[in-house]
């Protein structure tokens, strides 16, 4: 499966999103990207998992990501 | 010494705490959130356990948990961040100057203008004060959730009822009753500021704000905070928002532990011990000739803090007389001289008595003892 990133912006917030992916059986780790469009420094979730299926956790728990690359 | 000052800050504090402070100096030495390398990202995760712990503790979403370097910092945030040019807030008559000082600096600066609500041993009365002041312009309700003079826990709850009918924005100054009291946003507050380093015990510098995200409030630093560094423009969520620079990583770890040391002890168990050092504190002070209580009775209605004064000896004299002999109290007018007005100690000021949960019955004995001689000496 191809590796996404799911861009949230601040750490804290891609902690969040990755804690409620594993906790729902989908591996994540977090990762820093500089170059991302949007305004620079950014952390984001890396998944090699359903994107459609983590957007819906992630959605659930009320955490908005700002892209998906 | 024999440490009865917990009102300004707890000491000691948990072994647990000590032992998070040190092994954060020692292994959580890279900035969080700035860098992607395995250092950064390890601190970053020590520090949002620190902050989920702390969002648990006061109902939050993580998110809406912020580090303060205390919570006067906290508090200027909220009151700042809240009020607009010409708008209207209502305090309680007990607060204390991390309150008042803000209030009054926007009085002069943007034209805010302020009322004091009257409290009372009756929290029905309490609350009628506050309706009261209510007026069309109010835009925010700040009180503090325990006197950190008289120690009277207010009816915030109940108020925080009354600021959601109204579509106003309810503060609660946490720093007293945070560790004694139980408070969490589903009180109808919609934003908590608290030290962490009292009730909470964690270390000096450290504080929080706890908000329910309802209302925007506008900053009062902005810097660089790891997120979207190109912009010019303070991002707009949270926590980044508010904690612009390094925040005190070590700090925020062992606060982290603190509240987990007081959800784990329970905040019954802390309670209920400070109380009950406080009522035979209480009791036995009444049966001093010569000393001065403020208050007819001590019960559930105050937070484990007892203002007092021996006969009409200056506090900042009986206090250091008690240093002397080896207790530390504070005595003065502990930055809330409105509350000392209240109470008729305007010009004495009182030495305050406030245990922790690590203060001892045998240590309260002691004390007492030591009031008596001073008592007597003044006979």
């Amino acid at each position: 499966m191809r590796t996404s990133i799911i861009i949230l912006y601040s750490y804290t917030a891609a902690r969040k999103a990755a804690k409620q992916l594993i906790n729902n059986g989908i591996k994540a780790g977090i990762t820093k990207i500089s170059g991302y469009k949007g305004g620079g420094c950014a952390y984001g979730v890396r998944i090699n998992d359903d994107v459609e299926r983590a957007k819906e956790i992630i959605g659930r728990a009320g955490i908005r990501y700002r892209d998906i690359i | 010494m024999i440490y009865f000052d917990n009102a300004a800050t707890t000491y000691p504090k948990p072994p647990s705490v000590i032992s998070a402070m040190s092994r954060a100096l020692v292994r959580y030495g890279a900035n969080p959130g700035r860098a992607g390398h395995r250092l950064s990202l390890e601190t970053a995760e020590a520090v949002y356990n620190a902050r989920e712990s702390c969002a648990d503790f006061f109902g939050a979403e993580v998110e809406n948990t912020v580090f303060m370097p205390n919570c006067t910092y906290a508090l200027n945030t909220a009151i700042k961040g809240i009020l607009t040019p010409k708008s209207h807030i209502v305090m309680s008559d007990i607060e204390h100057n991390a309150v008042l000082r803000p209030v009054y600096a926007l009085s002069k600066a943007i034209g805010v203008s302020y009322s004091f609500a009257e409290t009372s041993e009756d929290d029905d009365l309490t609350l009628k004060e506050f309706e009261r002041r209510i007026t069309p312009n109010t835009r925010a309700v700040v009180c503090t959730l325990a006197g950190n003079v008289t120690g009277k826990i207010l009816p915030v709850k109940r108020i925080g009822e009354l600021c959601k009918k109204r579509g106003i924005c309810f503060i609660v100054d946490g720093a007293q009753g945070v560790g004694a009291v139980p408070v969490t946003l589903s009180d109808n507050i919609n934003i908590i500021c608290t030290a962490g380093h009292k009730g909470l015990y964690g270390p000096m510098g450290t504080g929080l704000m706890i908000t329910d995200g309802k209302y925007e409030l506008k900053t009062l630093v902005e810097g660089g905070t790891g997120s979207l560094s190109k912009e010019m423009a303070q991002p707009d969520f949270l926590p980044d928002r508010f904690e612009s620079g390094t925040i005190n990583t070590c700090g925020a770890i062992s606060l982290g532990e603190g509240v987990r040391f007081v959800s784990q002890k329970g905040l019954d168990t802390i309670r209920n011990h400070e109380m009950n050092l406080s009522k035979r504190f209480f009791n036995a002070m009444g049966n001093i000739k010569g000393v001065r209580l403020y208050s007819d009775s001590f019960d559930e209605r105050y937070a484990p803090v007892i203002p007092f004064n021996i006969g009409e000896m200056p506090s900042e004299e009986a206090a250091e007389r008690l240093s002397g002999m080896g207790f530390a109290l504070r005595g003065g007018f502990h930055c809330a001289y409105p509350a000392h007005r209240k109470i008729g100690t305007a010009s004495q000021g009182a030495v305050r008595f406030s245990p922790s949960v690590f203060s001892t019955a045998s240590e309260v004995n002691a004390l007492l003892k030591a009031v008596g001689k001073i008592a007597a000496g003044l006979a």
